[in-house]
């Protein structure tokens, strides 16, 4: 059996080098890590999605677009929702959206298929997939940790799961999304492609002092005891 | 540091803004003088009072207008455009004149 690493797909992480002790799958023709194998899983973990599926779509007709497909809608601007299939939805603002595949998002949803179909004047497609890096938060401490590179306050009173910001985080713009997974906190990230290296080594410096440690999609997948 | 109401985002850190410059009338770029086109691109009145200026929210890419005082600084109110344009501004057609426009130095 060959084993999967980043190298064998055209398609990569952008930080795929920094995954050298990971465990991968084969998630939408790229590697995705699934778990950091020289270690048990940390209480507060980063993860790198960036290959994960995702599409984007905006314009005066994209919600009603949104809402013919049967994909949760988010009422209100900078929300999202997820479904028990494991899409979550993203609102950015008004009139702009993104679909996403969560980790152990149900295997026949096609994204690209999707994208086809929501389709038509007033909704024009956004690119979000290489241009953006994914990584996801996980674990405990998340607002102590955000707090260290983040003006916004991301304590749960003003940052309930279902909330979204798009503001500065250790300098570069990013999307901040509160949700929640197999019973952890999530804060899911998204920045621009070109400083993912460096908002990596950020956050993980921003989460040592808090035993934070990168880690792979599983800590999504399987529930604490 | 300063802190700006952002329509869509809420109060954020100045740092996260850029300035898009004052609110004006477009004069119809098809048919304007190269003057009327200059004084509208390049030239600012840069008086003190309040005026009326586009801002830019980086992380989301959103543009608002805000209403500011040049002497104090101080932002008095932002809000969404669409308080403005309400509708699609649209310019007449190009009118041929013919003739090169003169340019004086």
């Amino acid at each position: 059996m060959t084993v999967i690493k980043p190298e064998l797909f055209n398609s990569r992480s952008f930080i795929y080098r920094t995954h050298q002790q990971a465990e991968f799958a084969e998630v939408a023709g790229a590697a995705q890590v699934l778990s950091y194998a020289q270690q048990g899983d940390p209480t507060t973990g980063l993860i790198d999605l960036s290959v994960r599926p995702r599409i984007g779509l905006r314009g005066p007709n994209a919600e009603e677009a949104l809402l013919a497909s049967g994909l949760l809608h988010p009422q209100q601007p900078n929300t999202l929702t997820v479904s028990d299939e494991g899409v979550m939805v993203l609102r950015l603002g008004r009139t702009e959206y993104w679909v996403l595949a969560l980790p152990g998002a149900s295997a026949d949803l096609d994204l690209d298929a999707l994208q086809q179909q929501l389709n038509g004047p007033g909704i024009y497609p956004v690119y979000c997939h290489d241009s953006y890096t994914w990584l996801a938060l996980a674990g405990e401490n998340l607002a102590d940790i955000m707090a260290k590179v983040c003006a916004v306050d991301l304590r749960e009173e003003s940052f309930a799961p279902g909330d979204l910001v798009m503001t500065s985080l250790a300098r570069v713009g990013g999307i901040i999304c509160h949700h929640q997974m197999a019973g952890k906190t999530v804060y899911s990230i998204f920045s621009d492609s070109a400083s993912a290296g460096y908002l990596w080594e950020a956050l993980l410096d921003a989460m040592a002092e808090f035993d934070g440690a990168p880690a792979g999609q599983n800590l999504l997948l399987v529930a604490d005891e | 540091m300063k802190i700006i109401n952002c329509p869509l985002n809420g109060p954020r850190n100045s740092s996260e803004f850029v300035h898009g410059g004052e609110l004006r009338q477009m004069p119809d770029p098809n048919n304007c003088t190269d003057k009327e086109w200059a004084d509208y691109v390049f030239y600012s009145d840069n008086q003190i009072g309040v005026i009326t200026e586009w801002w830019l929210h980086a992380p989301s890419g959103y543009w608002f207008i805000a209403e500011r005082h040049t002497g104090s600084d101080e932002i008095l109110r932002t809000y969404d455009p669409s308080e403005i344009f309400t509708h699609r501004v649209d310019f007449a057609e190009k009118v041929e004149s013919g003739q090169p426009e003169e340019i004086k130095a």
